[in-house]
């Protein structure tokens, strides 16, 4: 019930009349609440209610404690000892107090307290925001921990398994030797192909683990022969990877190369006697793709045209480890540059089947339009191999970088490399692991603002509760 | 000054050095207004016990930051702000602890005059609960600055020092306080005094 002032003194207020009554007021205001209520009634009856009102509430007894509230050695946190004498002062002796003393330590106790300190802390205000800003905390936590420790891991698992198909951009054809840094060398004849076969074979084992994601394959015997692939001299062979399974063993090869490179070129030197033009053997039938050829990681088979001019030599075996009498591959290079017009001029092998299977090649790879090749006059390498003893010549751009998009294999015969090999599925993985690595910090930041959003709610609730 | 003043400085002195039983005797001294204190502004006696123990261990642990002045004032201050923790972490409604204060014979006693005849007994115990339940109805603020003021007869410049609030501020709660206390006891007049009615 609100009572109404309509008193010609407005400015008497309940609450001067509440200072009045406990002589909180001037001398002025006592004056004039003085006068306001011998003149006005209203005044009058509300202040004699204010009055009467608080007489009730002073006559309120004041309670009693129901108990003793003097604290015990415990309690304090202090071990026991004998109370200090105060002159005048009684001390009243507790009955609640422990007889027996004990020499504990109190630290016991004190971690108890703090965890019961600490539990009241927790319990406070609105367990809903507290438990959606622990959620927020603990996602959070995770999108930084996880991706971390997954590089870790990856790292440490690219340290200790070999590098068999490295990122193309961290191998790329810039760093590999150039022409000049390499000598040119001659195919390598099968006499000289042992030490070549052993140092091969003392490669990484993993590398023949490491299959070559070059996208399904309709031919089995195709999917066969690629598995096999990592056992040939491939892996000496700059080559240009175009999907991702195929980087690392572009890295090996490209580390290996300069190595093998010289092997080759410092017992091959006979060889090159025999072809002016590394080149010369260019994928002719000798070296068609009808042994069985499979194309290693991405590389596609170029034009003539756009072949470079081998100057680097480059071991050149079949699967079996030997070359064949007719390898007409005479040096493979790694130069970027002017590959394609030394490829252009290089003779033709001898073997007419080759230069069949070349020929059939150029026309298969201008149809597609070879990725690699097609988009770059100028391939920079030949990689050339041999399978069950035929020789077949493919080119690599080596100025551009690998693409992991569709690599084409010359469709050459008996071939057992599908024309077109599809995107491997880890190039799907990859997009997504970009995708993911784009948006990690904006989850991370979105996490972080309502962990601080929660928390402040939560403290909110604890302070307005 | 008193000499109970001297004495207790002394005490007080002692206790500021570690000296527990110098502490408990001053925890002797101010348990009562403790209690007290802590009752009305929580309206529950358990919740008042386990609030006048937990303040004095805290006064005790922080009696090194005492540094003069009315300890009295210090004492309470401490206890009101238990208070507030507690009322913040429990969110209890006061309502619901009328009941149990009713019904709890413990606090009956204190209320209890038994020089009064049955009858003006019973309407003292009546007006007592309306009394009760008036302060039941008072915010948390408004119910300690009562307490302490209309209760127990503190100043409003020691009230303000125990609350650690502006005199101005006081004041206002104090008669925010008194006018819905009057306002609740006119909704039953039959139980009030002459002075109440118009």
């Amino acid at each position: 019930m609100r009572i109404m002032t309509t008193s010609r003194y407005p400015e008497i207020t309940d609450e001067l009349l509440s200072a009045y009554i406990d002589n909180a007021v001037s001398e002025s205001e006592r004056g004039l609440i003085e006068r306001a209520v011998n003149e006005d009634s209203t005044i009058s009856w509300r202040l004699a209610t204010l009055r009467e009102t608080v007489h009730l509430l002073r006559t309120l007894p004041v309670l009693q404690a129901p108990r003793s509230f003097v604290l015990t050695s415990e309690q304090a946190g202090q071990p026991v000892r004998e109370p200090a004498l105060i002159p005048g002062v009684v001390v009243a002796k507790d009955r609640t107090m422990p007889e027996t003393r004990s020499s504990s330590p109190s630290q016991p106790r004190r971690w108890t307290e703090l965890a019961e300190h600490w539990r009241r802390f927790w319990q406070g205000g609105s367990p809903i925001w507290r438990n959606a800003m622990a959620t927020s905390i603990a996602i959070l936590l995770l999108l930084v921990v996880a991706p971390a420790y997954f590089r870790s891991g990856m790292q440490l698992q690219e340290m200790s398994a070999p590098k068999i198909g490295a990122d193309p951009n961290a191998v790329s054809f810039a760093e590999a030797p150039s022409v000049a840094q390499v000598e040119p060398a001659p195919v390598i004849l099968q006499s000289e192909a042992q030490p070549m076969q052993e140092a091969l074979d003392a490669a990484p084992a993993t590398l023949s683990e490491a299959p070559i994601a070059l996208g399904p394959v309709s031919d089995a015997t195709a999917a066969q022969a690629r598995v096999e692939l990592p056992a040939v001299a491939m892996e000496s062979l700059p080559v240009q990877a175009t999907a991702p399974s195929m980087r690392e063993p572009d890295a090996t090869a490209a580390r290996q190369s300069p190595e093998l490179l010289e092997m080759p070129a410092a017992r091959s030197a006979p060889l090159a006697d025999r072809y002016e033009d590394p080149l010369s053997f260019a994928p002719s039938g000798e070296e068609s793709a009808s042994s069985g050829y499979d194309a290693p990681m991405g590389i596609a088979a170029a034009p003539p045209s756009s072949a470079p001019a081998p100057s680097a030599p480059l071991a050149l075996e079949n699967r079996d480890g030997q070359l064949p009498e007719t390898v007409s591959a005479a040096a493979v290079s790694v130069e970027p540059e002017g590959a394609a017009a030394a490829l252009e001029d290089a003779a033709p092998a001898t073997d007419p089947s080759i230069a069949a299977a070349f020929n059939e090649e150029q026309g298969a790879t201008s149809e597609e339009g070879a990725i690699v090749t097609a988009s770059s006059p100028e391939p920079a390498v030949i990689a050339t191999t041999t399978y069950d003893g035929n020789a077949t010549v493919v080119a690599v751009d080596a100025s551009q970088p690998a693409q992991p998009d569709a690599v084409e294999l010359a469709e050459l015969p008996d071939s057992h490399v599908s024309k077109r090999v599809e995107p491997p599925a880890s190039v799907a993985g990859v997009t997504t692991s970009l995708l993911l690595v784009q948006l990690l910090p904006w989850l991370q930041l979105g996490l972080a603002a309502a962990t601080l959003a929660f928390g402040l709610l939560w403290w909110r609730s604890r302070r307005g509760a | 000054m008193t000499a109970s003043k001297i004495g207790e400085d002394a005490v007080i002195a002692q206790a500021v050095a570690g000296d527990l039983a110098a502490f408990n005797q001053l925890v002797l001294t101010y348990q009562n207004l403790a209690y007290s204190v802590a009752y009305r502004t929580l309206q529950d006696d358990a919740a008042a016990d386990d609030v006048v123990q937990e303040s004095f261990i805290k006064a005790f642990r922080a009696i090194s930051t005492f540094q003069g002045g009315s300890f009295k004032s210090w004492i309470i201050r401490i206890v009101a702000n238990t208070c507030y923790d507690l009322l913040r972490s429990r969110q209890r409604r006061l309502t619901d602890s009328l009941d149990d204060l009713v019904e709890n014979e413990d606090y009956a006693s204190y209320l209890e005059d038994v020089t009064a005849n049955p009858h003006a007994h019973a309407e003292r115990m009546e007006l007592s609960e309306l009394i009760e339940r008036s302060f039941a109805s008072l915010p948390t603020d408004q119910r300690l600055v009562l307490t302490l003021c209309d209760v127990h007869g503190y100043s409003y410049e020691e009230i303000a020092d125990m609350t650690d609030v502006p005199i101005g501020t006081v004041k206002s709660r104090i008669n925010r306080a008194r006018t819905r206390v009057r306002d609740f006891l006119l909704q039953h007049p039959e139980l009030l005094p002459s002075a109440f009615r118009p």
